[in-house]
């Protein structure tokens, strides 16, 4: 078996084998799940290592045929804009169960759920077909909706299912976009699902409906439009961007700790990658026509959400909404459409993976402890918890941004990659950067500093658990903030040949 | 020889009398025997046609459809055997003879 | 008897084996009487068995043509598996169901039995006469089989109901027969393929192709009746709720097919065996497009507001014969009729896997637990956990999620309608996807999310009979799987089923 397949399978394997433990032994069951998750994270480093960084295009490619009459393949394979990826899922995977320790009420589902859920993540981003990358994404779907809805907070079942339909109000348009360009190509090619091929097709103008009934034209729109408007909307649900967003608070609120961070360090970045590889890397030419709408809309999602979360009384609402803000820099800086802004975007997507993950896991912390998340609630926690102050200080410096921290770094990537090209946009978004820095700070304030609250003249500080899934993602903020040529090491050569496209 | 449009009209009203039937009446009887008024209709188009087919041409008669008609009819009884059943069960159930009683079902 | 003689009966072995069926159980029935319970469920399932051994036959080693009236062609092999074989759970599964345990289910596998006969006939004839015959075999079973628990109100009502507007329906449907005879002089499908075509070849609309239209147009009642396409589907959700869970199953996956393999080959043998004037046919195209979109889209608002169980999968069946309907739609649009069949057929054996299953699961939660409402699921997943899983299994099918058939069946009929330009019939049908989602999960969300996740033993069910109602739940779920991610075969079966 290919590297990629044990990546993504893994999990599968330990899936069954928690299947087959008696319910009872509970530390049985989490610790299968965390050998389950560490394989992953294994091969994916050795993956990292392995992987050629000159090389733009996909590597450890594997490609099997899998349903013949359609032409559809098993085919896997990595570049510089999902390597990055892998790596953060299979880590951010190998927390989770660390984070969930202390769940007590079905571990077993829950940990078969969240290995469940890693395969279906692990597939999206390894997939070159465009049929596999669907059962991928939507195989993530029905872990989360359980994960959600059963170990979720009060609101659980309405925070499920609203994720649930929306995404899948996203994905069913998505499938309609491939299953008409696999109809415009079936003659032409023998794999009308392989991404590189339709990617290949369609930049070289062979794919334009021609072939379909009235030319594929609806509403006057061409095709070609329809299908990227499709794929757009499935994956702008996903990210989330304004005004597809409101899921994403309810979603990430409700969610356990281990979840919410799962949410906001993967599931977010699935909408990123998506937006990256198909809509800029399948579709330039229409997304050169759409790339001020894009960006447009990405300053709005910035401020907007900036604004919105600085209002938010509650600590992990306040978080979900950080999130909507910085996912903004990632469409803005894939608008751009220059090396800087897609180097950005594609970095942002890991840095906030990591700072967001260790926020919503800080959250966490607070909350098992004080059984509520009002920000106001609490007061002085920085005199009876000094390292938990000093842990959420550091990710919330790399939250908003930070020089030496690794937001800095994506978010100014960003900035500087955009402003030649949208300068009032981008002085909008570094107002969303003020803004996202006042409020974190404020609540910085307000939670660690101050007379401390008396409730809390107990609370005790972080534990060796906690600190133990805290730790690889504090390091990462520090590193990348310093040495971002790690990861931009591996991005930049795919990174280039997506701008390339765009003349 | 009356035309052939005449037993069609006269089908053709029987058949709307029957639907028109089925329509009003609330009595599952009533609601039964209108079905069957239906069918007839049909049978009467389908003999009208047998025989009206095969006037032309007397070295193929026609007999399709007044086989059909034979069918029609066994299928009609055993439909009405079967209602019978049905509703002698319902109504034993509900200690009423009174068709009314129940044949207001949330149609 | 002529040897040719017998080679046309040997084609009929399945139905043999079945009338068999009805014979032995009857008589071990009346010899044994309720002792001979399990006998009499051994019976029929080997009568069932040894049918379905005969269609595996290989194609050609029996005539296709049979007597002049029956086809038994490879659509015909294909429906009458789904039929007989979904005959086949069906019994296995009422031997072991509790609500029947007050009434006798001696006399209901020989009415079952009779029911497959019907159907199994029904979809190879295409002959105006055997085709009512067959017809009517299946619906009288089917009336009584409704009424069952003739001690139940709601059970005698459904029947009452079922009968009566399916009693109005075949009159409506003889009527439109009536007239197709009276414009081709015969009763034989083709025939009437070819006057309906000659009568249209002037290609103005006279007084013969007004007749046409209202026939065809009457028949369609017929046949909508039975698949319980909008706006003839009133009778379903009272009959499938009131009718005992097995004959619900019956009702929503054999007569379903049935109906829509008549259905099918009707439209194929009338407007697409010969070149039909080309810009009508895709009127009546249009016609089933609107009734497949109106069909699916009140399937699923209406099932949304259920908090009846059997009642919600009742509108979800409804739901699935618009979606069926969109294939056949594509098939009538006037261009290559083989895409909509073929998506017809995929989908509709991707509809049977799920829909044997979850009511497979409907039967046990309501063997074990006596549930019945929404209310009385909670929390059943972790008490049932196998049960549990595989009826969520079977809902993600149904609502068309991967990795499983349903997902392939709806991928198969948006291609379909996609490849013959109603965009918007498959736009209609994605959004449909997704408002099922909210009512199917509003299962899973009572089994799962609501209540607590205590154990509650219920009533435990034993026997050999519930170890195979099990197993038989399983293998559907394996199938739903397989066919999630391996569609070629079913793929190439469907192909071999095509008119």
């Amino acid at each position: 078996m290919d590297i990629l397949s044990l990546i993504i399978f893994s999990p599968l394997l330990a899936a069954v084998a928690i299947l087959l433990i008696p319910s009872e032994r509970k530390d049985a069951l989490r610790t299968t799940c965390v050998a389950g998750a560490l394989v992953p994270l294994v091969l994916a480093t050795k993956l990292w290592v392995d992987f050629d960084t000159t090389v733009a295009s996909y590597q450890f490619g594997v490609s099997i045929d899998w349903i013949k009459s359609l032409g559809i393949q098993y085919s896997l394979g990595v570049d510089g804009l999902s390597i990055p990826m892998v790596w953060l899922a299979a880590l951010l995977m190998f927390i989770a169960p660390f984070a969930a320790w202390k769940i007590e009420k079905g571990v077993k589902g829950f940990m078969l759920l969240l290995l469940l859920l890693e395969t279906g993540i692990l597939g999206v981003f390894c997939s070159l077909d465009l049929f596999l990358f669907y059962v991928f994404w939507e195989v993530m779907l029905l872990p989360m909706y359980f994960l959600i809805g059963i170990w979720g907070g009060k609101r659980r079942e309405y925070a499920a299912i609203k994720f649930f339909l929306y995404t899948l109000a996203g994905s069913v348009l998505m499938l309609l976009g491939i299953v008409a360009l696999y109809l415009c190509v079936r003659d032409v090619t023998p794999t009308p699902f392989s991404i590189p091929v339709l990617s290949e097709m369609v930049q070289s103008g062979q794919v334009t409906g021609a072939n379909l009934i009235n030319g594929g034209v609806l509403f006057g729109w061409p095709f070609l439009k329809w299908v990227f408007l499709f794929f757009f909307i499935a994956f702008a649900i996903k990210v989330p961007i304004v005004p597809f967003h409101t899921w994403l608070p309810d979603a990430h609120v409700e969610a356990p700790t281990s979840i919410s961070m799962v949410l906001a360090g993967i599931l977010l970045k699935l909408g990123c990658y998506g937006i990256l590889r198909i809509n800029l890397g399948m579709f330039p030419d229409i997304a050169m026509d759409f790339a001020t709408i894009g960006a447009v809309i990405g300053v709005v999602s910035i401020l907007y959400g900036a604004f919105v979360a600085m209002a938010q009384t509650d600590f992990k609402r306040m978080v979900a909404y950080s999130s909507v803000s910085h996912m903004g820099y990632v469409l803005l800086g894939a608008s751009a459409l220059t090396s800087a802004g897609l180097n950005g975007a594609a970095m942002q997507m890991f840095t906030h993976g990591t700072s967001s993950a260790m926020l919503f896991l800080l959250v966490g912390v607070a909350y098992d402890r004080a059984h509520h998340r009002e920000i106001e609630g609490f007061g002085g926690l920085a005199s009876v918890a000094p390292v938990y102050t000093g842990i959420t200080t550091l990710g919330f410096f790399a939250a908003l941004g930070l020089p030496g921290m690794s937001g800095f770094v994506s978010e100014f990537l960003v900035l500087v990659g955009s402003w030649g090209v949208y300068p009032v946009l981008t002085s909008l978004a570094v107002i969303g950067i003020v803004i996202t820095a006042a409020f974190l700070l404020w609540t910085l304030q307000r939670v660690f500093l101050g007379p401390l609250n008396e409730k809390y003249k107990d609370f005790p500080d972080v534990d060796k658990r906690e600190i133990f899934t805290l730790v690889p993602l504090a390091i990462l903020c520090v590193l990348l903030g310093v040495v971002p040529q790690i990861l931009l090491g591996h991005m930049e050569a795919t990174m280039e040949q997506i701008r390339a496209l765009f003349g | 020889m009356i035309p052939l449009e005449h037993y069609l009209y006269l089908s053709g009203i029987l058949f709307t009398l029957g639907l028109c039937g089925v329509m009003m009446r609330r009595n599952v009887i009533l609601v039964l025997m209108s079905v069957e008024i239906m069918l007839n209709a049909a049978n009467i188009a389908l003999v009208a046609f047998s025989k009206y087919l095969s006037a032309g041409a007397a070295e193929s008669v026609q007999l399709d459809g007044q086989v059909f008609v034979f069918f029609t009819i066994a299928v009609a009884a055993a439909e009405a055997a079967v209602a019978l059943v049905i509703a002698m069960a319902l109504f034993r159930r509900l200690d009423t003879v009174n068709v009314d009683d129940v044949a207001n079902l949330r149609w | 008897m002529t040897p040719e003689l017998l080679t046309q009966i040997a084609a009929l072995k399945p139905e043999i084996y079945l009338t068999l069926g009805i014979v032995l159980t009857v008589i071990a029935d009346l010899v044994f009487g309720v002792r001979g319970r399990n006998l009499v469920a051994v019976l029929g399932l080997a009568a069932v068995g040894m049918a379905l051994w005969c269609l595996a036959d290989p194609a050609g080693s029996h005539p296709e043509r049979v007597f002049g009236m029956l086809t038994f062609d490879g659509y015909a092999r294909f429906f009458r598996a789904l039929i007989i074989s979904a005959t086949g759970i069906v019994i296995l599964h009422a031997v072991v169901f509790r609500g029947m345990e007050n009434v006798s289910r001696n006399e209901f596998v020989p009415m079952l039995l009779g029911t497959a006969l019907g159907g199994s006939l029904l979809v190879s004839t295409d002959n105006l006469v055997m085709l009512l015959l067959s017809l009517e075999l299946l619906s009288l079973n089917s009336y009584l089989l409704a009424g069952w628990q003739r001690k139940e109100r709601r059970s005698s009502e459904a029947a009452l109901k079922y009968l009566v507007y399916g009693a109005l329906a075949s009159a409506i449907m003889i009527f439109g027969f009536s007239l197709l005879y009276g414009i081709s002089g015969s009763l034989s499908l083709p025939v009437i393929g070819a006057g309906v075509s000659a009568a249209w070849s002037g290609g103005v609309l006279g007084t013969t192709q007004l007749v046409v239209i209202v026939a065809t147009a009457l028949v369609l009642v017929g046949f909508g009746f039975k698949i319980a396409a909008f706006p003839f589907h009133f009778w379903a959700p009272d009959v499938y709720e009131g009718a005992p869970t097995p004959v619900t199953t019956f009702l929503a996956v054999a007569s379903k097919a049935a109906g829509f393999g008549v259905l099918i080959r009707f439209l194929d043998a009338v407007f697409l065996g010969e070149a039909l004037n080309a810009e009508w046919l895709p009127r009546l195209g249009h016609v089933i497009a609107v009734i497949s979109a109106v069909t699916m889209t009140y399937g699923n608002v209406t099932a949304v507001l259920q908090r009846n169980v059997k009642r919600m999968l009742a509108y979800s069946s409804i739901a699935h014969a618009g979606y069926l309907l969109m294939g056949v739609a594509v098939m009538t649009s006037g261009l290559d009729a083989d895409i909509g069949l073929d998506a017809t057929l995929f989908y509709l054996a991707t509809y049977y896997v799920a829909t044997l299953g979850a009511f497979g699961c409907v039967m046990a939660l309501s063997n074990r637990f006596g549930a019945e409402d929404l209310d009385d699921y909670r929390g059943l997943g972790w008490s049932a956990p196998f049960t549990g899983a595989m009826f969520v299994l079977f809902l993600v099918s149904l609502t068309g999620l991967p990795p499983t058939a349903g997902f392939a069946g709806k991928v198969m009929l948006f291609m379909a309608s996609l490849d013959s330009g109603l965009y918007w019939l498959a736009v209609v049908g994605a959004i449909n996807a997704v408002v099922s989602l909210f009512y199917y999960f509003k299962i899973a969300r009572a089994m799962y999310l609501r209540g607590d996740s205590k154990f509650i033993a219920g009533i435990p069910d034993r026997g050999v009979m519930v170890f195979f109602a099990r197993a038989s739940i399983l293998a559907l779920g394996v199938a739903t799987v397989y066919y999630g991610l391996a569609f070629d075969g079913l793929k190439t079966w469907v192909e071999s089923a095509l008119l």
